[in-house]
């Protein structure tokens, strides 16, 4: 048990669930990934567990060292949590696929040559994408077709840069921010990029996640963006790009959560921001904001998932999955409402919740480094995390008056509320001991940051009263339409779309017109092949509408003008002869 | 429920609470000596919290509601018009 790999038992999890029936699917999701959190508990650091695979070459796929301990440790924990909201579920598929796409992201974390990275890396990305596919709305097909393509892409860059580092000769995972900044560096820049969800490259995520299962978008919800800015901490540290690019997610993802309708697309846009201070924080490099990376990464599952685990209870409830149509839902779900409030105060920063002990390390971080705007605009983002879920979904869907568009279909399953109970628990737990829960399992170097200080928790609280009140004053506008926001994705959903589809059709107008004019040729060929009596007629490719035997014969005059060749061939012949 | 949309003076009446709240924790912060006015980090002179919040929060509701929303909202079927699989 000691050594064995988790990522492997959620695997297994996985394919046992699968072939099992309803009850035993049940007992097993809900109970066996805990296996996987007893596994990593055991590991000691420096485990490097590899077997020899082709040619003498090694795979290390088992590594423990604090980095990879610390998230290994967060999948598991939500490997359980997830385990338990999605045992309801009926469909075997969905259950296997879950399963192994948290194995498969335990499996990157945990690996130690590229070649082993790769392949969770991949497996990662086709597990998630049958959780879209598994939605039976026929939207999620499309969905989940560009999620696999954009995918692709980025696997196939970080193909391209394993192939290169394997023919320099490295084969372990190490960190490139040093340089040589060649063309390896860039495939691997480009492929964790579009996995972290960067702007332009995060419309796999804010179109795919809500076209996912409802328990599958919860598992989706913590996985592919941690595993990428796992990758980035890792390999990419102290890289300055990322600073930008992360300032860019945080603003970019809080704005457009403002005008979003769908619950789960708002959501959706706020992983591409609470990740964008991940990825300035791996970007400025010192150990506070690496720690404060790895520690709103830790926070950012249990917060997100417990957002994602609450609004998909409320749509599996009533299904309905748009806030102008929800309204009184605190009446009718006071629970699910309580759980909310904790993750809405938990992602905003609310002292006593774990949103406040990690995002405000990043941000500190970012002042201790003298990047003061980068700290401004990092703050800016955060108020708008406050108004879009403390403010615009609390009010809109739970405190606002019920509009009667979500009638109740069925029950909120015992399990899920369970799942969100355990995610509420810890989210606060963290939140009041950082020290004794976070602080102490971070990877790079103590933690000099201490949270709970007057001016951190009165700014705090100052943001959140005062930044209300703009909501407030705006509040009869503020209720989002039932409408789309354009993005990125416009670009390949509409121009880029044209273009293929015109080229496709001009390519396949030219092969028919080609194709035509060599079947005639062919036609026309194979006719004189069958007949080489038409080349000694005049017309042979004129056209006969009835077949006539006159047309095949050779003319009288030939017959005599071979007679009398060879009459006078032979008087010729006998006269010199005599 | 509270209807904060309909009822405007109850709205009124809220958005006095959070200012009276925001001024509270600010005087608290600014009588423990949370704050330093000669302090080169713009968030912690005194007051300036409140500035960033209430204008950073404008900012944000103009940019999104105002600008962005009529540029780039569409109808919910933008995408799918003329297909078949259109209604899910």
């Amino acid at each position: 048990m000691i050594d064995f790999h988790p990522g492997l038992i959620f695997i297994f999890v996985g394919m046992l669930a699968a072939l099992c029936q309803s009850t035993g699917r049940r007992m097993i999701l809900a109970c066996c990934p805990v296996l996987a959190l007893v596994s990593i508990c055991n590991q000691t650091m420096g485990t490097d567990l590899s077997f020899q695979f082709v040619n003498d070459f090694t795979l290390h796929y088992l590594f423990v060292d604090p980095l990879s301990w610390v998230f290994t440790a967060i999948f598991c924990v939500f490997g359980v949590i997830g385990g338990i909201y999605s045992c309801h579920n009926k469909s075997p598929l969905e259950a296997l696929c879950s399963m192994a796409y948290v194995g498969s992201s335990i499996g990157v974390v945990l690996a130690h040559d590229w070649v082993t990275f790769l392949f969770f890396w991949e497996l990662e990305a086709v597990t998630s994408t049958f959780l879209i596919w598994n939605d039976p709305r026929p939207t999620s097909r499309g969905a989940g077709l560009r999620y696999l393509m954009i995918h692709t892409l980025s696997g196939n860059c970080v193909l391209a840069g394993v192939v290169l580092k394997l023919t320099q000769g490295d084969i372990l995972v190490h960190s490139l921010a040093e340089g040589p900044h060649d063309l390896a560096f860039w495939c691997f820049l480009i492929g964790f990029c579009v996995n972290v969800a960067a702007v332009p490259f995060h419309t796999w995520l804010t179109e795919g996640y809500p076209a996912a299962t409802l328990t599958g978008s919860v598992f989706m919800s913590s996985f592919t963006t941690k595993v990428a800015v796992y990758s980035l901490l890792r390999v990419f540290g102290g890289t300055e790009l990322l600073i930008g690019a992360g300032v860019l997610m945080a603003l970019y993802g809080a704005l457009y959560a403002v005008m979003e309708n769908d619950m789960i697309r708002l959501l959706s846009y706020h992983i591409v921001s609470q990740v964008g201070y991940m990825v300035a924080g791996a970007g400025i490099g010192t150990a506070m904001t690496m720690n404060g990376a790895t520690a709103h990464a830790v926070s950012d599952i249990l917060f997100k998932s417990l957002l994602f685990m609450c609004c998909n209870a409320l749509t599996y409830a009533t299904g309905v999955r748009k806030i102008n149509q929800l309204g009184g839902m605190a009446k009718r779900y006071p629970v699910i409402c309580i759980f909310f409030i904790v993750g809405a105060f938990s992602i905003a920063g609310v002292p006593g919740f774990n949103g406040f002990v990690s995002k405000m390390m990043t941000i500190a971080g970012a002042e201790e480094a003298h990047l003061e705007t980068v700290a401004l605009l990092l703050e800016l983002a955060s108020i708008g995390t406050f108004l879009s879920i403390c403010f615009k979904m609390l009010y809109f869907i739970f405190l606002a008056p019920d509009k009667g568009l979500a009638p109740e279909k069925r029950p909120v399953e015992s399990n899920m509320m369970i799942a969100m109970a355990i995610g509420a628990a810890l989210c606060t737990l963290i939140g009041c001991f950082p020290e004794l829960t976070l602080y102490r399992h971070l990877p790079f170097g103590p933690v000099t940051y201490v949270p709970y200080t007057l001016p951190h928790v009165t700014n705090q609280m100052i943001m959140g009263f005062i930044g209300v009140i703009p909501f407030l004053m705006f509040l009869p506008r503020m209720e989002p339409h039932t409408a789309i926001s354009l993005d990125a994705e416009w670009f390949y959903r509409r121009p880029l779309k044209m273009a293929f589809l015109g080229v496709t059709y001009l390519c396949f107008g030219l092969c028919r017109g080609l194709g035509h004019v060599w079947g005639v040729a062919v036609n026309q060929a194979m006719m004189a092949c069958n007949n080489p009596m038409q080349f000694l007629d005049a017309k042979p490719f004129r056209p006969k509408k009835h077949y006539s035997p006159d047309n095949y014969r050779t003319s009288i005059a030939d017959t005599i003008m071979i007679i009398l060749t060879v009459l006078f061939i032979c008087i010729f012949y006998f006269r010199t002869s005599l | 429920m509270i209807d904060l949309v309909g009822d405007s003076k109850k709205r009124w009446r809220v958005i006095g609470i959070c200012l009276c709240l925001g001024l509270i924790f600010f005087a608290v912060g600014f009588l423990n000596g949370a704050y330093d006015s000669h302090s080169e980090e713009f968030l912690t002179k005194p007051g300036a919290m409140i500035l960033f919040s209430f204008v950073g929060c404008w900012v944000l509701i103009i940019l999104a509601k105002l600008i962005m929303t009529p540029l780039l909202q569409r109808d919910e079927d933008y995408y799918e018009k003329g297909r078949d699989d259109a209604n899910d």
